[in-house]
């Protein structure tokens, strides 16, 4: 602290005005003033304050090395605009744009890389695409910004960091490095497994979901007989997905003496206790005392089994599905085969559960059945439950995008009869208003092809009802404004 | 006549990303849409039933709406500005009623408000008010030098007690020094080392007190900075009689701040001939609706006249006539660290109270060491920086040298603009 300063601190009329350290023009000037000690001390202050503002000089500092140049093209500048907007408003498009986007090998223009980081750090839902689309120099920055270091993916393959680093730079890396190696991550944590602490194995376990198969089976057997409940559940949940297990082996087995068929049909006999096995691979034993336990230990059994054991038991799926004999059991081998179907990305059982249950079939089966399958159930239907009723969404949800003329044409039309009896009026005319399909309509501007345009123009041009014509207009440019920003990215 | 917006202008006066989203959310909600000379108007159907009214009066530019948001301009403006910018407004002869009212009322304040500000000063008024300044200065050192005897240590920083010297300095006709003291309060509450910040402010409005003590000593442009100091009002058209400084301005930054509801548009420009610096400040009360002229988008420049404000470092300007349209540059001068710190040594001499002046360096790198920033020269030499949006000037720069354009206040450059690749890019 300058000697100006600490005498101003405590007060002139406690301690003397001192010039020393002062530069020597600065005191020069100052010692010839006179008169109060306060207004000399303000003089020398303002004169020294000019002096080093006048004279202030340069320092030196390093430079960060260059970033790597992408020869990628920079995204035209309306569609960089929009791209930031489209993130503040979370718009259904992005998934599209951002696909077309990287596929046209487009990156982001550099003003917009330090911007879209930040979006990236705080919002997980477009990270990926987000980094994919800033490349080298959003790696670059993201390099330099302690804050942004979770966003950066070009690590160093090596195994430093899993060996010497904290325990998420360590988790971080085995997710890294099962994308990309997932042979060198199983090795990494094969050898460091029985020194690992408890607490960290059930994540290291979920980390191998990325690029899972059967290598990783017996690390995942091992871990069966962890000390810990979390790590052991873990091991299962991975096990499950892979129906060349020893594990599944097992359980195949287990089904088998639980299952007969007799005459054709499925014949169900579980016991009542379940044994050290069947716990180690992963049954919970009694998981809720106020049910049936037997049928808990049957929906187990059968969703971690490997599906190919009903078709050398009794034949083709369709035929397993038309055996069961006893109704009790019915939604419980359906609930148990449709986890399995879902685990094991088997689409041939999808398809058929999916034929015998139709609109109730388990939400995660919808993925793996074809769009046109979906379709031609939804067109099935009659009169209102025809469109977006609750029980379809899930359906329409799972439709292939953008949804085919034919659905799209009769949603339409489900529209306009609609707004024609909000027309009408009458005493349930507000159960027609436009609000109550505001999330139909909002489905629909994310999921209509371009075709739909004519449709939608020709219902606003017919409709008697103003709000139902506003909306009808609104999808219409909603849909011809996602056209344009796709065709600026070509 | 106006011509239509690009979606880039359109984009830049909205408040925020959301908003825009949402402006272009509303297409097919307009109805009675129209465009005339330079407003533009529209009806647009919200969740209630009777519609909002949107009015643009595009000089300015200026907004209205019926709308209830506290975003401004709000989405329906922005709303009909997409619109008109993507070629669905069509042309009227004359405004539509329920915009008619709000226009003609903008034109005649306009027209009123010029005659206002030519009011002759009477020679005694100023006598009076010089009068009053002096007298609370008188005050004011006395409340310093008391500050300095009893130490800085025991002071009453409290937000109070400096708001209450302040309004004693308004009362004395002097709102520059008000506003500074208002600022001192902000910088105890928000600096770990407020004792040198204390020290240097009290210290410069003592030597403003000082010199307006003896102000008809001073050359006449230091007399000049004195009073702007100090907040003494300079008319308008004192400003546009004064000779003009005819350049092709570039304009390399625009920003604008709010305080206690008082809007101000900053708008940098430079010289490319005469290398000058020019400052372009409107204000506005309540909501950013400027009026005036627009001024041209960063980075354009416009052969015009400007007419400085008084002063020993004159750096303030109103625009003058102008000789072109608006087009927009690809080069820009260069500039250097050793240079900065000259013009800004010469500013700081001449005007003792200057605070920041701005600067231009070519080819520096943006580096962040250890928590700070500096810009870097080709040299090694390097000036700490600040601000807000250092990580997108680092973003831009990727490593390599660039040209960075901002303002030096003798401990750190704030960063307005970079010019990268042939373009000026506003930070």
């Amino acid at each position: 602290m300058s000697s100006l300063m600490s005498t101003a601190l405590l007060g002139t009329s406690r301690t003397a005005v001192a010039f020393e350290d002062l530069p020597a023009d600065v005191r020069g000037a100052a010692e010839t003033c006179d008169g109060d000690s306060a207004a000399v001390l303000l003089t020398a202050a303002a004169l020294e304050r000019a002096y080093r503002a006048g004279g202030a000089g340069s320092t030196t500092a390093e430079v960060p090395p260059p970033a790597r140049d992408d020869p990628r093209l920079t995204l035209p500048e309306s569609s960089s605009a929009h791209l930031v907007s489209m993130l503040a408003a979370k718009a259904t498009l992005l998934d599209d744009w951002f696909a077309l986007a990287i596929e046209r090998n487009f990156r982001a223009p550099d003003h917009l890389v330090a911007e879209l980081l930040s979006y990236a750090r705080a919002n997980e839902l477009y990270r990926e695409n987000i980094l994919r689309i800033v490349g080298e120099r959003g790696q670059w920055l993201a390099a330099r910004n302690p804050e942004w270091s979770m966003l950066i993916r070009h690590r160093d393959a090596g195994p430093g960091l899993w060996r010497h680093g904290t325990p998420a730079e360590r988790l971080q890396w085995l997710a890294d490095a099962r994308r990309s190696d997932p042979a060198l991550a199983l090795a990494e944590l094969s050898q460091t497994w029985e020194t690992e602490r408890g607490e960290h194995k059930a994540a290291f376990l979920a980390a191998l979901a990325a690029g899972l198969s059967a290598d990783d089976i017996p690390l995942l057997e091992h871990a069966l007989d962890d000390k810990r409940k979390d790590v052991r559940r873990e091991a299962v949940n991975m096990l499950r997905r892979l129906p060349g297990s020893q594990c599944a082996e097992r359980m195949a087995q287990r089904v088998q003496t639980w299952v007969h068929v007799e005459q054709g049909g499925i014949v169900v006999d579980v016991p009542d206790e379940i044994d050290t096995a069947a716990r180690r691979d992963g049954i919970e034993d009694r998981p809720n005392p106020h049910t049936d336990y037997r049928a808990e230990y049957m929906r187990q059994a059968i969703a971690a089994a490997p599906l190919t054991l009903w078709n050398t038991m009794i034949g083709e799926p369709a035929a397993v599905l038309s055996s069961i004999t006893d109704g009790v059991w019915e939604p419980i081998l359906h609930d148990a085969w449709s986890t399995a179907a879902v685990l094991q990305h088997n689409s041939e059982w999808a398809e058929a559960i999916f034929t015998v249950r139709g609109l109730s079939t388990d939400r995660r089966l919808l993925p793996l059945i074809p769009g046109r399958a979906l379709a031609d159930l939804l067109l099935s239907g009659t009169g209102d439950a025809n469109v977006l009723h609750p029980d379809r969404a899930a359906i329409y949800e799972a439709l292939p995008r953008p949804w085919p003329a034919d659905i799209t044409a009769s949603v339409i039309a489900q529209w306009e009869r609609v707004a024609a009896r909000r027309a009408d009026g009458g005493a349930r005319a507000n159960e027609f208003s436009r609000y109550k399909y505001a999330a139909s309509l909002r489905l629909a501007q994310a999921n209509f092809p371009y075709s739909a345009v004519p449709l939608l123009n020709r219902a606003a041009e017919r409709a008697r009802d103003i709000d139902w014509q506003q909306s009808f207009i609104k999808v219409a440019t909603t849909i011809v404004h996602r056209k344009t920003l796709l065709e600026e990215l070509t | 006549m106006t011509s239509p917006w690009t979606a880039g202008q359109v984009a830049s006066v909205a408040p925020d990303v959301t908003s825009l989203a949402a402006a272009r959310k509303l297409a097919g909600s307009w109805t009675l849409t129209g465009h005339h000379e330079n407003s533009l108007w529209g009806l647009c159907q919200g969740s209630g039933s009777k519609p909002y009214q949107a009015i643009v009066d595009l000089s300015g530019p200026a907004y209205k709406c019926s709308c209830p948001s506290r975003k401004f301009p709000c989405k329906h403006t922005l709303g009909l500005l997409v619109e008109w910018s993507e070629g669905r407004v069509p042309t009227a002869s004359e405004p539509a009623d329920f915009a008619a009212e709000w226009l003609d009322r903008r034109e005649e304040k306009a027209v009123t408000t010029r005659p206002a500000a030519t009011k002759i000063v009477d020679p005694s008024t100023a006598q009076k008010r010089a009068e009053r300044v002096a007298g609370g200065l008188v005050e004011l050192d006395l409340w310093i030098t008391d500050q300095i005897r009893g130490g800085l240590a025991a002071m009453d920083k409290s937000w109070e007690a400096l708001d209450a010297v302040a309004a004693r300095m308004v009362d004395a006709q002097a709102p520059g020094v008000a506003g500074t003291l208002r600022t001192l309060a902000g910088i105890v509450a928000s600096n770990e080392n407020w004792p040198e910040k204390v020290l240097d402010e009290l210290a410069r409005l003592h030597l403003l007190v000082a010199a307006h003590q003896k102000i008809a000593e001073l050359p006449e442009s230091l007399q000049d900075s004195v009073r702007a100091q100090v907040g003494y009002p300079v008319g308008t058209d004192s400003v546009m009689e004064r000779p003009p400084v005819r350049d092709h301005w570039m304009v390399m930054g625009t920003r604008v701040t709010e305080e206690k509801r008082l809007f101000t548009r900053t708008v940098w420009l430079l010289g490319r001939v005469t290398g000058q610096w020019a400052v372009l400040l409107d204000f506005s009360h309540g909501s950013p609706n400027f009026s005036g002229v627009v001024p041209p988008v960063v980075g354009y420049q416009i052969d015009a006249d400007l007419h400085f404000y008084p002063g020993a470092a004159a750096l303030r300007a109103r625009l003058g006539n102008l000789h072109s349209e608006a087009e927009p540059f690809t080069t820009v001068p260069r500039g250097s660290i050793d240079g900065t710190l000259q013009s800004y040594a010469d500013a700081v001499s001449a005007d003792p109270w200057l605070r920041s002046w701005p600067m231009m360096i070519s080819a520096v790198t943006p580096s962040y060491v250890d928590g700070s920033w500096f810009l870097v020269d080709e040299t090694g030499a390097a000036l700490p920086a600040e601000g807000d949006s250092l990580w997108t000037l680092l973003g831009i720069s990727g490593g390599y040298p660039v040209t960075v354009c901002g303002t030096w206040n003798a401990c750190a450059v704030s960063p307005i603009s970079v010019f990268a690749s042939g373009q000026v890019i506003a930070l």
